[in-house]
C-alpha cells in the first residue's frame, strides 16, 4: 500500500471508507460528536471518532460532520435535521460497535434501501446504453451496426423516398 | 432533494469578531477529502448571519441556515440557534450548566472542600455574575477585529485615551 504510513493507515484506504453502511437519512444536515480526551467512559466515543467519522463523511458528503472536544463531562452525538429537529444520543460508556449499531438503527438508511438505491444507480450507469449523456452518442458508432447515413448513404431499399415514392401536392 | 432546495443549507460554526453591522461572522469547519492521502482535513469558510439584536457573541457555537435571498451583499445566512454559548455551555443530556468537563455544582462543592483563601474573593461566582457582555466596549474589546497599531498619540491628543485608535 503506497503512502500507507502512520498509525492504522487502513482507515485511509478506499475500501475501508466504502465498507461502512452508515448512510444517514436525507433529513440529517449536521452530525456532531462531543467527547473528552481523557476518561474511560469517553473511550467508546473516542474510538468511534477515530475509526468511523471518516467513513460517515465519505458516505454522506452533503452532511457537515463536526467534533467537539472537552466541552461537557458526558459524551454524546447530536444531529441537526432539516425541520429543526434535534437528535441526541447519549454514548456514555458505550463501545464503538454499540454506538455504530445504535446510530444505524435510529437514523441510517436500512441495508434494503441501500441495495435498492445501488441497483437503481447501476441501471442508470449501464455501459451498454447509448444516447445523450452516455459513452456513445448513436448506434451508428458501434462496430457491426449500420454506419451513419451522413457518411455512407443507406441503400435505396431502406430509404422512404424510394419505398413509397415522391408525393406531389 | 426537493425539500431541502426550498430551505437553505444548515451549518454549525463558531462566531468570530468582525466589523459588519447587524451580523454575526460565523466560521464553519468542513472536512475535505484529500484525494491522494484519502484523509479528511479541516477547511474553514466564513459566513455572515443576520443578527440585528447581537445575540451572538464571539466564541459562541451557532447553527446557521442559508437564506433564500441575500439581505445585503455580505449577509447570506440566518441564525437558527445558539447551540453552545461561549463560557455558558449546557450539557444537553443532564440539562445542567458545565465548565469544560465538570458540572458547575460539582465545581462549587470541590471549592468548598478545598477552602477559600483568606484574602481571596472566592473565585468566580457563576450564580451572581452578570450576563456576558457587560464589559463590552469598556474593558472587553474581543468583539472587534484585531489590527496593527501604528501610532501612539501624545497625551494631549483627543485619540490618546481611545484604545481602538490606530
Amino acid at each position: 500500500m503506497p503512502f500507507m504510513k502512520g498509525r492504522f493507515p487502513l482507515r485511509r484506504t478506499q475500501k475501508y471508507l466504502e465498507s461502512s453502511n452508515l448512510v444517514l437519512k436525507e433529513r440529517v444536515k449536521v452530525f456532531t460528536v462531543n467527547y473528552n480526551v481523557s476518561g474511560n467512559h469517553h473511550q467508546g466515543a473516542r474510538d468511534f471518532v477515530y475509526w468511523n467519522i471518516p467513513q460517515i463523511q465519505y458516505k454522506n458528503p452533503g452532511v457537515q460532520v463536526a467534533t467537539f472536544k472537552n466541552m461537557t463531562p458526558s459524551p454524546f452525538i447530536r444531529m441537526f435535521c432539516e425541520n429543526g429537529e434535534e437528535i441526541l444520543v447519549d454514548v456514555d460508556s458505550k463501545s464503538k460497535t454499540d454506538i455504530c449499531d445504535h446510530i444505524k438503527k435510529i437514523i441510517c438508511k436500512t441495508d434494503a434501501t441501500l441495495e435498492q438505491e445501488a441497483l437503481e444507480k447501476k441501471s442508470l450507469d449501464n455501459p451498454a446504453n447509448f444516447g445523450w449523456g452516455c459513452d456513445r452518442q448513436c448506434i451508428c458508432e458501434i462496430v457491426g451496426q449500420v454506419p451513419c447515413p451522413s457518411v455512407v448513404p443507406l441503400p435505396k431499399v431502406m430509404r422512404g423516398k424510394y419505398k413509397w415514392g415522391q408525393t406531389f401536392d | 432533494m426537493a425539500g431541502s432546495a426550498s430551505k437553505g443549507i444548515m451549518l454549525l460554526g463558531q462566531c468570530l469578531a468582525h466589523t459588519t453591522k447587524n451580523a454575526a461572522k460565523v466560521r464553519v469547519k468542513r472536512l475535505v477529502l484529500d484525494q491522494n492521502l484519502h484523509m479528511y482535513f479541516p477547511e474553514f469558510e466564513s459566513h455572515f448571519a443576520h443578527d440585528p439584536e447581537h445575540k451572538c457573541k464571539v466564541g459562541d457555537i451557532v447553527l446557521i441556515q442559508e437564506l433564500p435571498e441575500k439581505i445585503t451583499k455580505d449577509i447570506t445566512h440566518s441564525i437558527l440557534k445558539i447551540v453552545y454559548p461561549f463560557g455558558d455551555v449546557t450539557d444537553p443530556i443532564s440539562g445542567k450548566k458545565v465548565i469544560k468537563g465538570v458540572y458547575r455544582d460539582c465545581a462549587g462543592y470541590r471549592k468548598e472542600l478545598f477552602g477559600v483563601a483568606e484574602d481571596g474573593s472566592g473565585g468566580f461566582q457563576y450564580d451572581k455574575a452578570p450576563d456576558r457582555g457587560w464589559q463590552e466596549n469598556k474593558k472587553d474589546f474581543t468583539h472587534k477585529e484585531g489590527y496593527m497599531k501604528w501610532h501612539e498619540f501624545e497625551p494631549g491628543h483627543p485619540l490618546h485615551d481611545d484604545p481602538t485608535a490606530t
